[in-house]
């Protein structure tokens, strides 16, 4: 009895409904992709169904953004003889990338000195930052309109929260990062609505008045108006005193009625 | 004579005191002139007919975002002093009456572009209105009918329903 599929196509529809986009087609030589969105998150988790040239394996493996992919599950018609797919998916090699990156406990992670697994993580968030800045490169900004870059940088706020926090200020603090992406990146932290980073998106804000690019002053007194706390009026107030530029002092005067009218 | 709007990316780009640093024009001012087949898009505020408020009410409904808008205004005999050519063109945004105010500066040489974008930054306004006031104008102009919902940005009209609530 030949149990193996006969084309990619056939091995995917046996797998079920989930598989809603299909990219590729059944190739004699080359591997065989379909893509899988997880719509329902903020950020872009993808799923790909692998199906090699013979069907001999499907993979199926995800990523986030344009991570590294993780296998979830591998099925091997060959090896297997039942024509029910699901009972021979290979669940010992099965990782998923929850498992990798579980949601963050804010409170352990700034109340406790990091653990090892800890710093893992700050590592990959860093990664994955600098790469979105680096995409972020070919990107052209213009005034109040969605960018790819801020929308990434947003996913990984509500993802990652603390980390990508960390992770920014240390790109603000380095003095070749690019401004523009520093700029946009102030807007995206105001803008952003994550309550459980709220302090610290504050913080980062404050830090971004003191930089020396007047281009970053500017965009980090326009984040803290977009947060809309009042508190944030001592600390602009703060800044006017210290501002060279008039025309950001009448700025930051005009964001501080406006703070203080609500 | 009449006054000249112009959209800006960002007003910071031709901070005055920066070109006094630098004894001139500074690069990044021009990020606010970028030009498309050599021509920029302004709006000709003649008797001040219409408010510059509606004006960038209709800008700003073209965004994705509720947000704030830098833009300069200007004295419309700067185009004659640089020789820059116009042609009216109606505009694109969801209020007819400020598309008819919409003009190209045309056949621009690079030249010309830094001396309007030079003479801007000495003798125009450089303004900026915070995205409250921006969100009350669109609102605002949604209710009076001056602004056509069909034509609003899709993404911008959830985000509008605060502004029309309270004064703040």
């Amino acid at each position: 009895m030949n149990l193996v599929p006969k084309n990619a196509l056939t091995v995917l529809d046996s797998l079920g409904q989930d598989v809603f986009s299909l990219t590729g087609y059944a190739h004699p030589t080359r591997p065989t992709f379909a893509e899988e969105i997880m719509p329902a998150k903020k950020f872009r988790r993808s799923y790909e169904w692998v199906v090699y040239p013979d069907s001999s394996t499907v993979i199926k493996r995800g990523r986030i953004f344009s991570g590294s992919w993780v296998i979830h599950h591998e099925i091997r018609p060959y090896l297997k003889k039942e024509d029910n797919l699901d009972l021979i998916i290979d669940e010992t090699n099965a990782s998923s990338v929850d498992e990798f990156f579980p949601a963050l406990d804010i409170a352990e992670l700034s109340t406790s000195e990091e653990k090892g697994s800890d710093i893992d993580r700050l590592t990959f968030v860093s990664e994955k930052v600098k790469e979105i800045f680096c995409d972020g490169e070919s990107e052209i900004f213009k005034a109040g309109m969605d960018s790819i870059f801020s929308q990434r940088l947003d996913s990984m706020i509500n993802y990652f929260g603390v980390l990508t926090l960390k992770a920014l200020s240390n790109l603000l603090s380095y003095r070749q990062t690019n401004i523009e992406l520093l700029s946009e990146t102030m807007r995206t932290v105001g803008r952003n609505a994550d309550i459980k980073t709220k302090n610290l998106r504050f913080r980062l804000l404050i830090e971004g008045l003191n930089h020396t690019s007047a281009i970053i002053r500017d965009s980090a007194s326009l984040g803290l108006y977009d947060m809309e706390d009042p508190q944030a009026i001592p600390y602009l107030e703060d800044a006017i005193s210290r501002e060279k530029y008039d025309s950001l002092k009448n700025d930051y005067g005009q964001i501080i009625e406006d703070l203080g009218a609500c | 004579m009449s006054i000249l709007f112009r959209k800006l990316e960002r007003k910071v780009y031709m901070e005055p005191q920066k070109a006094d640093e630098l004894g001139g024009l500074q690069a990044d001012a021009l990020r606010n002139f970028i030009t498309k087949e050599n021509a920029l898009s302004v709006y000709e505020v003649e008797n001040k007919l219409i408010d510059i408020e509606r004006i960038l009410a209709a800008i700003a409904g073209m965004r994705d975002n509720v947000q704030e808008v830098d833009y300069a205004t200007f004295d419309s005999n700067l185009l004659e002093e640089f020789e820059i050519k116009t042609k009216k063109i109606k505009g694109d945004t969801a209020d007819d009456e400020v598309n008819n105010l919409h003009i190209d500066l045309i056949d621009l040489t690079a030249k010309q572009v830094c001396l309007l974008a030079s003479s801007i930054q000495k003798d125009g306004n450089l303004m900026r209105i915070l995205k409250k006031k921006i969100g009350r104008e669109i609102t605002e102009g949604l209710k009076k009918g001056y602004l056509n919902k069909n034509k609003i940005n899709e993404k911008l009209l959830p985000k509008l329903a605060k502004y029309a609530q309270s004064g703040c």
